[in-house]
């Protein structure tokens, strides 16, 4: 595997294992009925800090591990597949805030989706635009990922 | 209908001095990996990368990628 694919296989899986923490403490929270903005901004806090973190690690061992690739610059291949990638995200973005638009203008659709009584409404649209910013991220990098393996 | 880009790259390759494929990637400005796909039919390359390959090899284009129609 080379040093981009083991790059973006590693973030992807840093990705999953941090914000599928974050959705776990959520939902931990929620069920305690402990939900608190202290309490949330604590999860997303330590979420963030810990994606940079890990993300530096990983930056680091690769470029120990994978020396000799760790600095060759982006050909005309990575930028087709980035590009084919971010426009997959792209449109999941679109998608999204169209998706967060509708659930501020009709407030009916709170009771079909993920509303979770006591819990105030900006929270779950924050929710929202986490969750649609997290697919988007992780889309990408599967894309990215098929593409390298499969070809383009 | 599919269409497809082959080519003789790693033939080539060996016929100029076993040329590694690293070697090939820094002659023409991409990565080993990109060189890797080009010759395994993965990834067609522009057409500035497929010049400067057939310029290392000094062959005409259409002597080291082939158009391929499939029926």
């Amino acid at each position: 595997m080379s040093y981009k694919e083991s790059n973006i296989l590693a973030s992807l899986l840093i990705t999953l294992a941090i914000w599928g923490n974050y959705t776990w403490g959520v939902i931990h929270l929620y069920q305690q009925q402990s939900f608190s903005t202290e309490a949330m901004y604590g999860l997303l806090f330590s979420a963030v800090m810990y994606t940079i973190f890990l993300e530096i690690v990983l930056q680091i061992i690769l470029a120990i591990v994978k020396h000799k690739e760790a600095n060759d610059k982006s050909d005309e291949r990575d930028k087709l597949i980035s590009m084919r990638a971010n426009s997959y995200a792209y449109q999941i973005l679109i998608f999204g805030s169209f998706c967060v638009t509708f659930y501020i203008l009709f407030p009916v659709l709170s009771q079909f989706t993920f509303s979770m009584p006591g819990l105030a409404k900006e929270y779950e649209i924050m929710h929202l635009i986490i969750a649609f910013a997290l697919l988007a991220e992780i889309i990408c990098s599967l894309v990215k990922l098929i593409s390298y393996r499969r070809g383009y | 209908m599919a269409n497809v880009i082959t080519n003789n790259i790693r033939k080539l390759r060996f016929e100029h001095n076993e040329m590694t494929q690293q070697k090939l990637a820094d002659t023409v400005s991409v990565s080993r990996q990109t060189i890797v796909a080009i010759e395994k039919g993965k990834y067609s390359p522009s057409l500035e990368v497929a010049f400067k390959i057939s310029n290392v090899f000094a062959q005409p284009i259409n002597q080291v990628f082939f158009y391929l129609e499939e029926v």
